[in-house]
């Protein structure tokens, strides 16, 4: 009864959670201590609460119930031209949660629920759009500042094999916007916002194709916060028409990744993931504008093509140290590459994105108590680095008009390359280090 | 000057647009047994819809979870035309678990939510001087999320919890220049959502043959503060400058409101309850936004401000009868009606602002049914149905030469819930 009770509160906690808002610290970091020190290579083998986010289709082939919590910071170590460029809202917490759902008859112990929970500060979301030549790392920018809530279902679809499904799900923001001179004399406006469901797929399967050989696949949808708002005006009879816009604020990638595990004895496993990473979808982390002041017209023009796909390569290795009836300790590793978002054959002209290959690697260890509360008690610490390859760009300066695209130039139009204030002007670098840690405890009931 | 302003204002209003902070459960209750029963179960909640109803009654041992929809039909007249609000609709979620410590002492949990259909929340801003069905629109259309705990110690029970929206704050720079290659648009903008938490309570007295209960929710409101700077660099424009603007306001409040009830079994098969309803609506604040524009482009005035005064709105106390059979046994099928009446909060406007409302009452019908065990899980389904009627009133301002100085308003709204319940017992 009481496994039963679990199993529905977990449940509900999956379900509560999941109208409010998911996206991605996940993507960059991974989840929880094992997942942060084995650098995401975890499609194959995670059936705990993280498997929400890393395959859903893992959760069926676990077992009872996992709750798991942990604190992460980051650290960045990153510069872009010569000056340190900090992450926002460094500290964090992650929740994950596995249940099976308690029913009887034909669904017994086929379904299992998860969800993977992370918020970083007291923030629900902290959207930026940013302007066009401000140097930053669009990888690393405005992608871990919001709640992420991954539900997932998974059903076990015959022994061994788990087909799951989680959602990511946030909210954009659509409508019109009317301002203007009202009875009173007073600026008043005409508001009318919705913030809109945003909703994605994670869908997962998992096969344990030999004892000693598991297999995943997973396959994440393109997630991204819509912003389009219309502002008009009209004021003695001059008109204004203002539309803003951004396609996809809080940006990830669609992602593709297979995964394969083996055991080569009780004490010891190891993952190799390999993944495809779907950025040259991207529109950008701009703030779109597009202007009309009585008969005057203005666009802002964001650049095009400026990312390209990913292939990422992860590895980690599992060693279980010491296994007694009190304590079973186990040492996680990882290494991992992938490909920089950004095209060094595209030259930038106003913008100053910033990116390179990188190489992750981590490591953590985590003790299990059996004994100590309920089917057991972990305690968890895992550490990840990414160090982030030098980029390089020298900026081209325009010599004639109109200018081409690609180039920078100043305020004169008889002499474009003169007076240029753009601060990727005349070379653009950037590279460094990103540091993240972790400490967290488990359950298993 | 002012089309800088206007600018500035316009990027400002749309990162409001995020969760007013008013609910579809204060108009018409949670779930169908709350609404058949016209909310007058302050004293007897179900516990799958304690976390709205009572939070103290939310330790029943075991473990309970509901699914259901609700549609409102939304027809508000004024001077004799249809109002275009938008139906109330959305899905309801509730969650209860509790277990015995002892032999008289028993804690528990729920938590229940309200998802509109058609959006996680709506922001609606009307100009100032505009009619506004306020207590309806964007109230109703707006995500609600309740948690509570709830210790039962003999014949006294208690329960506290949360009810969780967000904040929001955010800068907008927005630049129109020109450069060697033309004029250009650019901006950033940053919107930041935090959270914010309204407080629960209740306590319940289990007197054998009648049930007291008490209930208090806190206020709720969004609060807006946004901070903007449009800058204007076009050669030969006469409009070149900047102008500063903040908007400070609070959208979409809820007052805070006390619920006395009690309940009463009436023979074998019958409850009969009751409960009044405090509601603080003095407290609200302006429903519009309070824009300051600092404006530097060269003309005078440098600085406009603006705001509306605080609404003046009276409190309220809503008197709410219900009544539950069982006339096949206990709960094997339950048949509830309720009535609740509303006064309303606005008094006539003598100024530019034009609210619009009036008391309201509201009849409901309702059954439930015991479906058995399916699977391992106890299954009962419920429905509701709530016609909520607007007194027609007439709302006369001291001068003509206000804005909307003669109004009429009328109308109603049908609303209808169904739910479908697990239990774990």
């Amino acid at each position: 009864m009481f496994r039963g009770f679990i199993g529905v509160v977990l449940t509900v906690l999956v379900l509560g959670v999941s109208f409010a808002a998911s996206a991605s610290g996940f993507d960059l970091f991974g989840v929880q201590a094992q997942g942060i020190a084995e650098v995401s290579a975890r499609t194959a083998a995670a059936r705990d609460g993280s498997a929400s986010y890393y395959n859903p289709g893992g959760l069926a082939l676990g077992q009872g119930y996992e709750v798991d919590l942990s604190a992460l910071g980051v650290m960045s170590q990153l510069e872009v031209q010569d000056r340190s460029y900090a992450i926002d809202e460094p500290w964090g917490a992650t929740v994950t949660v596995a249940a099976a759902v308690p029913l009887q008859g034909p669904l017994a112990n086929r379904i299992r629920l998860g969800l993977a929970l992370q918020g970083f500060g007291n923030t629900l979301m902290k959207l930026k759009l940013r302007e066009a030549s401000r140097p930053f790392f669009p990888y690393y920018d405005n992608r871990t500042q919001r709640l992420v809530v991954i539900p997932a279902l998974s059903v076990r679809l015959a022994e061994g094999v788990g087909l799951g499904l989680g959602i990511n799900t946030l909210a954009g923001m659509q409508g019109p916007i009317d301002v203007r001179e009202g009875q009173s004399r007073m600026m008043e406006a005409r508001v009318v916002q919705e913030a809109g469901t945003v909703a994605r797929w994670i869908v997962g399967v998992q096969v344990e194709a030999m004892e000693a050989l598991h297999l995943g696949m997973t396959f994440r949808q393109s997630f991204g916060v819509p912003l389009s708002i219309t502002t008009t005006a009209d004021v003695a009879g001059i008109p204004l028409v203002v539309d803003i816009s951004s396609a996809e604020a809080l940006f990830d990638p669609m992602m593709v990744v297979l995964g394969a595990k083996v055991e080569p004895s009780a004490d010891a496993s190891m993952e190799l993931d390999i993944a495809y990473h779907g950025w040259s979808r991207w529109k950008g982390p701009w703030l779109g504008l597009d202007t009309t002041v009585s008969a005057l017209s203005i666009s802002g023009k964001l650049p095009e093509g400026l990312f390209r796909d990913t292939m990422s390569v992860r590895g980690a290795v599992a060693w279980t140290v010491e296994r007694a009836s009190e304590r079973i300790t186990s040492l996680h590793g990882g290494l991992g590459y992938e490909t920089s978002m950004l095209d060094r054959g595209e030259q930038q002209g106003r913008t100053n994105l910033v990116d390179g290959a990188k190489v992750m690697v981590g490591a953590g260890v985590t003790v299990l108590f059996p004994r100590v509360l309920g089917q057991g008690f972990r305690a968890e610490i895992g550490m990840q680095m990414h160090q982030v390859g030098l980029y390089r760009q020298e900026k081209i300066a325009c010599t004639r008009l109109p200018c081409p695209a690609g180039t920078v130039f100043g305020s004169d139009a008889t002499a474009p390359d003169t007076d240029i204030t753009n601060p990727g002007y005349p070379v653009l670098t950037g590279g460094g280090r990103v540091f993240v840690g972790t400490v967290g405890m488990g359950v298993d009931l | 000057m002012r089309l800088g302003g206007l600018i500035v204002v316009g990027l400002s209003m749309m990162t409001m647009a995020r969760p007013a902070a008013a609910t579809a459960g204060y108009l018409f209750g949670w779930g169908p047994r709350d609404i058949s029963l016209a909310q007058s179960d302050v004293a007897d909640a179900a516990s799958v819809a304690a976390a709205w109803v009572n939070p103290s009654l939310a330790w029943e041992p075991g473990a309970r979870m509901a699914v259901g929809y609700v549609y409102g039909w939304t027809a508000l007249e004024w001077n004799g035309e249809r109002v275009k609000l938008r139906d109330i609709a959305g899905t309801q979620v509730g969650f209860q678990l509790g277990g015995e410590l002892g032999s008289d002492i028993a804690l528990g949990g729920a938590v229940v939510m309200h998802i509109p259909d058609r959006s996680l929340a709506r922001v609606s801003f009307l100009p100032g001087t505009e009619p506004v069905f306020f207590r309806f629109d964007p109230a109703s259309q707006r995500t609600t999320m309740d948690a509570v705990l709830a210790l039962r110690l003999g014949w006294l029970s208690i329960g506290v919890g949360g009810e969780v929206f967000v904040s929001a704050q955010g800068d907008v720079d927005f630049v129109l220049g020109q450069d060697a290659n033309g004029t250009y648009a650019d901006g950033e903008a940053q919107v930041t959502l935090a959270y914010d938490v309204t407080w629960l309570a209740g306590l319940t007295m289990d007197l054998g043959a009648a049930k007291l209960g008490l209930r208090y929710r806190g206020a709720q409101a969004l609060d807006v503060d946004l901070s903007t700077l449009a800058t204007v660099d076009v050669q030969g424009n006469p409009l070149n400058g900047t102008t500063k603007v903040r908007i400070v306001g609070r959208s979409g409040y809820v007052p805070a409101t006390v619920d006395l009830g009690a309940s009463w079994t009436v023979g074998a098969v019958g409850h009969v309850m009751t409960s009044l309803q405090y509601a603080r609506w003095s407290d609200a604040p302006s429903p519009v936004a309070a824009l300051s524009m600092d404006v530097d482009l060269g003309l005078s005035p440098g600085l406009r401000q603006g705001s509306f005064v605080m609404p003046g709105f009276r409190d309220t106390v809503s008197p709410r009868v219900g009544m539950e059979m069982e006339p096949w046994g206990e709960e094997a099928v339950a048949l509830r009606a309720g009535y609740q009446y509303s006064p309303s909060p606005v008094r006539v406007s003598r100024g530019f602002a034009s609210p619009m409302d009036a008391s309201t009452h509201g009849f409901a019908l309702g059954a439930g049914v015991d479906c058995g065990r399916v699977w391992g899980v106890d299954i009962r389904s419920d429905a509701a149905w709530q016609w909520l009627m607007l007194e027609r009133r007439t709302l006369d301002k001291p001068g003509d030469a206000l804005p909307f100085s003669h109004s009429e308003v009328s109308g109603s709204v049908k609303l209808m819930s169904v739910s479908v319940q697990g239990g774990w017992l």
